[in-house]
């Protein structure tokens, strides 16, 4: 089947820098083996639900189409003898992007009417008749398998493009995608944001009843995050760092304080604005941020890879919990975790003495060890502790 | 290692005095679910063993490997069941079965090899270990998703292979009789196959050193895949094991016999074949009897049991003569009169769920190998780079 899509178009497209067409069959078949994937482990189905452009694109829908985008953009790049991508150039771009996308639909209708045919529900349990009539789109299977491949087809050829237009344009394009999934998967974090602002009537605009954005407020995102991308400058994120890094230290010093300054009070007064939601997630956010530092002086300043890193944390937890739940025999009325009185200041001081102390006894004896010796023993640790606190033993 | 063994045994003849312990069936019947358990740890060790001898990384996959494996024997099996095989002719179904799941395991582990390690080849050695516990995550969720969560039981063996055989007064079900056959036939055919073939002395070639090979005119690429193949290919045959031992599969089934097979490589010294397998028989051995021996009624023998190692531990410092470890001595000697005190006091602990605490015997000795002897009961076997 490659071959008879293959031939012909390489005999069109007479180039001196001729389609690379390994490449293309490659990343076209495991496009349309990517596909068939997500629709096996069910993000389809489940993410059918959710509306992402309503009523014509929900997120189950997304999770398949960006596939033919993604792979066909790679199909279109092709390498240097040195491995690395070098920008491709008009036709063949289009071109190998075009077919990649074609092959990706062909295999993935191939996996609808494999669905279609066979029951197989009972090994792959997703692969179940609603899938398949999601999948079909209400149309028949024929024509189901054409608009797929068609489809798909035409999304390789947008990943194609994305590869030859110029920088602005594939910056407004990467922006006002951004955007649009952006505003979409955050909807509920949007509404309470508004809500806690009193402009509600923004995020009514913007979402449908229910749920997703309207087709609408859809294209003015879109029109709005391009022209912040078309006015975007083209340099990379470490580009720049750099550019931080080379300021005067005067000027750094002086940026520094605003944007701790700035940190600062958003801690303290975005929670006030924002609904109960938000607050959730920031809490939730602000947890790992307080992990993520802890591991980063392990792993990141000493150079240690442990991963058993989040046993301390249980440490600190079951300690908590010893500590205060009404079933512990440790528990008295008094000690709660009241942080506005003394008792969970004192929680707190027990809390991270227990947990110090677990890190002393696990890292003084593997410190020596080298370092993936050093990683299993941490991981070991960390397994023991979970089973430890799940048995029946240690359970308060 | 020593301090381990003298505190089982000092534990052990202290519970027989007791009387609290178990019963001598008990026992056996401990130590026979504990080898054949353990072998099977072997033969997931071996993939462990070959791949850091070759490569010199921990491949947390395998595990995963192995999971697989037992899964889609899985749906052979039940198919073979349906199809009133398994009933009729158990032997040939179980063959199918085998030849299933050893041909997906080998084909998951060479395509983990392919995609996953083969752009890390020249990473720096911690790359490779947090990609394959990323794979690993990646293939227990996709399982998870593909299959569903339910254990999938295998279908119960025959009647007659279930039956206990009594050999040399140890009452052995068939079924584990079989799994210890097997195992015993995997490991001879693999020990073969390194040690006599022309592409085991390669693969041995690679591990000892990889340019030198390479020169030689090996293809250091294909004998990594073979390396993988052949350890892949030992966790198919562990994951039958697993089937015959304990029936039920899960995406989770690969983890936790995943790490203890590491830990038995470890323990037998790791990049040493014969040392994977009897680390893994140890391992099983250690594992089914140590939550009975150490941790069952913490009663005064066993804080004596740890003074008189301790001392023991403490006296052949002093005759080492090593000045070095003098401070040491006084931990351990400080250590034991406390325990000694601690023991005659009449201090008991009793522990519920013991077989709980199953996995934490088995990492703790992990630790402790690690810690005192990371170079394994048998000594390692590895390339000059991977020495540190």
């Amino acid at each position: 089947m490659t071959d008879t899509l293959a031939r012909p178009e390489s005999s069109e497209s007479p180039t001196s820098d001729p389609v690379d067409w390994q490449r293309v069959q490659k990343w076209g078949a495991l496009g349309g083996l990517t596909m068939a994937f997500i629709a096996a482990i069910g993000a389809v189905t489940v993410l059918d639900k959710r509306p992402i452009i309503s009523p014509w694109l929900s997120l189950g829908f997304l999770a398949l189409l960006w596939v033919p985008v993604a792979f066909s953009s790679i199909a279109a790049a092709s390498r240097n003898a040195d491995g690395s991508d070098i920008p491709a150039n008009g036709d063949r771009a289009l071109i190998s992007g075009l077919v990649a996308g074609l092959l990706s639909g062909l295999f993935f209708a191939l996996f609808i009417v494999i669905i279609d045919t066979f029951d197989l529900t009972e090994i792959l349990v997703n692969l179940n008749p609603k899938l398949v009539d999601l999948l079909t789109l209400d149309r028949g299977l024929a024509a189901a398998s054409m608009l797929w491949i068609l489809g798909s087809g035409l999304l390789g050829l947008v990943g194609g493009a994305f590869k030859v237009i110029p920088g602005p344009a594939r910056r407004m394009v990467a922006y006002a995608a951004t955007g649009v999934l952006m505003m979409a998967l955050l909807e509920s974090i949007v509404i309470d944001i508004s809500q806690g602002l009193r402009i509600e009537f923004v995020s009514d605009w913007i979402y449908a009843l229910n749920g997703g954005l309207t087709t609408l407020s859809a294209a003015v995102i879109a029109a709005i995050f391009g022209v912040l991308g078309f006015l975007s400058d083209d340099r990379t994120l470490s580009q720049r760092r750099q550019d931080r890094i080379n300021l005067d230290p005067e000027v750094r010093r002086r940026k520094n304080v605003i944007a701790i300054a700035v940190t600062v009070l958003a801690v303290v007064f975005f929670p006030m604005i924002v609904g109960g939601l938000t607050n959730e997630l920031l809490a939730n956010v602000g947890l790992f941020v307080l992990m993520g530092l802890g591991l980063n002086i392990v792993v990141g300043s000493a150079g240690l890879l442990d991963l058993g890193y989040v046993a301390f944390f249980a440490v600190g937890a079951y300690t908590t919990a010893v500590l205060t739940s009404p079933l512990s025999p440790f528990w008295t009325p008094e000690l709660t975790l009241n942080f506005l009185g003394w008792e969970g200041w004192l929680i707190m001081g027990i809390v991270l003495l227990m947990a110090a102390i677990a890190g002393i006894l696990v890292g003084t004896p593997v410190i020596r060890l080298r370092g993936d010796y050093l990683a299993i023993v941490t991981l070991g640790f960390g397994e023991i502790v979970r089973v430890l606190f799940l048995s029946d033993w240690l359970a308060p | 290692m020593a301090f381990v063994i003298v505190w089982g045994v000092i534990g052990a003849i202290g519970l027989g005095l007791e009387g609290n312990g178990l019963s001598a069936e008990a026992w056996k019947q401990l130590i026979v679910s504990g080898v054949a358990q353990g072998s099977m740890y072997g033969l997931l060790a071996l993939g462990y063993s070959m791949v850091y001898g070759v490569l010199g990384f921990i491949n947390f996959a395998h595990g995963e490997v192995f999971m697989v494996g037992a899964m889609v024997g899985f749906f052979a099996a039940d198919a073979l069941f349906r199809a009133g095989l398994w009933e009729s002719s158990f032997i040939l179904s179980i063959l199918i079965v085998m030849v299933v799941a050893i041909l997906t395991s080998t084909f998951t582990a060479v395509l983990i090899e392919k995609i996953a390690y083969r752009p890390l080849r020249n990473a720096p050695r911690l790359i490779p270990l947090i990609t394959s516990i990323g794979i690993s995550f990646f293939i227990q969720n996709a399982v998870q998703l593909l299959v569903g969560p339910a254990v999938k039981t295998y279908p119960a063996p025959p009647s007659w292979l279930s039956d206990p055989v009594d050999i040399l007064g140890f009452k052995i079900p068939g079924t584990t009789l079989l799994v210890l056959v097997l195992a015993l036939v995997s490991m001879v055919g693999l020990w073969l196959f390194v040690e006599r073939s022309t592409t085991g002395r390669a693969m041995r070639a690679v591990a000892e050193d990889k340019e030198i090979a390479a020169l030689m005119g090996i293809n250091v690429d294909r004998v990594i895949v073979m390396t993988f193949a052949v350890g892949g290919s030992m966790a198919g045959v562990a994951a039958i094991l697993w089937a015959m031992l304990f029936r039920g599969v899960s995406a989770l089934t690969g983890f936790l016999p995943g790490i203890k097979a590491f830990t038995a490589a470890v323990l037998g010294g790791i990049g040493n074949i014969v040392g994977a397998m009897v680390g893994g028989v140890l391992l099983g051995i250690f594992e089914a009897l140590g939550p009975n021996i150490v941790l069952r009624g913490l009663s005064w023998q066993i804080p004596v049991a740890f003074a008189v190692v301790l001392l023991v531990a403490g006296v052949s410092v002093v005759l080492a003569g090593r000045t070095a470890k003098r401070k040491g001595l006084v931990v351990i000697g400080a250590a034991s009169v406390l325990m000694s005190l601690v023991g005659f006091s009449g201090f008991t602990i009793v522990i519920p769920g013991l077989s709980q605490l199953k996995d934490v015997v088995a990492f703790t000795a992990l630790i402790l190998v690690l810690i005192f002897k990371p170079s394994g009961l048998f000594g390692e076997q590895l390339g000059k780079e991977d020495r540190a």
